[in-house]
């Protein structure tokens, strides 16, 4: 899977935010922050194809964290970024 | 009115809006003056213009070709009787009105990237031999205020601003949910509110401040008041069987604000940083509300109440 290309985090006061380009911000109830980590996350994985095992990797290879832990946190990850429409998985949109 | 003129012949009109010159450029602008009415109250005459280069110009009757490649965006959209499109390449922006009653074709031209020296925009609206609607201009103008502005952060805010004790309060809104009411029904219930600008106020921030500006355009209420005052509060308006106003944490203020700023600056990543680095300075500064409300006096009596007891 990988990022939808429409999507750029930009710093609005102090937060990293999700701003999608265009049409799609016409409703902004829910606006979407990522913390420092999913930040990382989310600059890493510009351009990348990638699953849970290869997020579970660069998690383990950056923050040290043991790779149950590391596994399970990206599936989280992934789950939060596909629940807001963030993803777009092979063949699809 | 005193058009001057230019280097290469054309004759020139210079406005200043908060705080921004710009001019028009025409071989001809005599036949123009009686359509400008809302641009009067902001003319710069020749005397008082100073040597600097002016925001942008535009010149008003270039032919403009499209180019032959694909442009790597295109919105479409629809205005109240006509239609426009907008394209965007690399070096510039190309917007399109349908004027559909006539079937005639007007284009906008604004090249991006050289800003030294000023922009320089052209457009054919004059390019046809006569004088297309007033409002086929004013489109192209409220584009070319929004991009040229945008690099000061400023900002061109779809909004319906009120003024009361020196201060001015930004209704925000969808097109219809009642922003003009709103401000209407402040300036018959609350003795000394009055009208600053009905559909585009520029909100610029310097320094930390942010203060809106009166602008030629002002949707359906012929509001041009060559004005400023410091914004007291953004407060965007929802329909509600209820009063209640609420003030919104940053994040939800900036999403408050963002769909009431030009969406044809939304689609380009170059544009809509500097979008989101203006709000962010704004919200920074002066907060935003929600305000869920009726048609009435009542709605006034809560917002009056928050913002100035």
């Amino acid at each position: 899977m990988k990022l939808k290309k429409d999507y750029k985090v930009r710093d609005i006061a102090g937060e990293n935010v999700i701003v999608a380009i265009g049409r799609l911000n016409v409703d902004m109830t829910k606006v979407i922050t990522l913390n420092a980590s999913s930040r990382w996350l989310w600059d890493e994985l510009q351009d990348m194809d990638f699953d849970t095992e290869r997020i579970a990797e660069m998690l383990v290879d950056e923050y040290g964290i043991d790779r149950e832990t590391a596994l399970d946190d990206a599936g989280k990850w992934i789950d939060s970024l596909g629940k807001a429409g963030l993803l777009c998985t092979e063949g699809g949109v | 009115m005193a058009a001057q003129k230019g280097l290469n012949g054309k004759h020139i009109m210079r406005y200043r809006v908060a705080g921004f010159d710009f001019e028009f450029a025409a071989c001809e602008l005599k036949q123009l003056c009686p359509v400008l009415g809302n641009y009067s109250p902001f003319e710069i005459k020749a005397s008082t213009a100073d040597a600097t280069d002016p925001l942008f110009k535009l010149t008003l009757d270039s032919r403009v070709t499209v180019p032959a490649a694909e442009p790597l965006e295109t919105m479409e959209y629809d205005l109240t009787e006509d239609s426009a499109t907008l394209r965007i390449y690399e070096d510039r922006y190309l917007l399109t009105f349908h004027w559909l009653e006539k079937g005639r074709v007007f284009t906008l031209a604004c090249p991006v990237g050289h800003e030294d020296g000023g922009k320089h925009y052209e457009c054919d609206y004059l390019a046809g031999g006569d004088i297309p609607p007033r409002l086929v201009l004013d489109h192209f103008m409220v584009f070319a205020m929004s991009l040229a502005a945008l690099a000061e952060k400023a900002l061109l805010v779809h909004a319906s601003a009120l003024v009361y004790n020196g201060k001015t309060v930004l209704c925000l809104g969808e097109s219809g949910t009642g922003k003009s009411t709103h401000t209407r029904l402040w300036r018959e219930n609350i003795a000394g509110a009055s009208l600053l600008n009905d559909d585009g106020p520029i909100v610029r921030l310097e320094s930390g401040r942010v203060t809106a500006y009166g602008s030629p355009w002002s949707g359906k209420t012929p509001c041009f008041k060559n004005e400023s005052y410091p914004v007291r509060a953004f407060v965007r308006i929802r329909r509600a069987p209820f009063n209640k106003i609420e003030r919104q944490p940053a994040l939800k203020a900036f999403g408050a604000l963002l769909p009431s700023c030009l969406p044809t600056l939304q689609l380009y990543d170059r544009e809509l940083d500097r979008i989101c680095a203006a709000l962010s300075g704004i919200i920074a500064a002066v907060p935003v509300y929600v305000l869920d409300c009726l048609p009435d006096a009542g709605a006034v009596h809560t917002s009056f109440g928050e913002l100035f007891l």
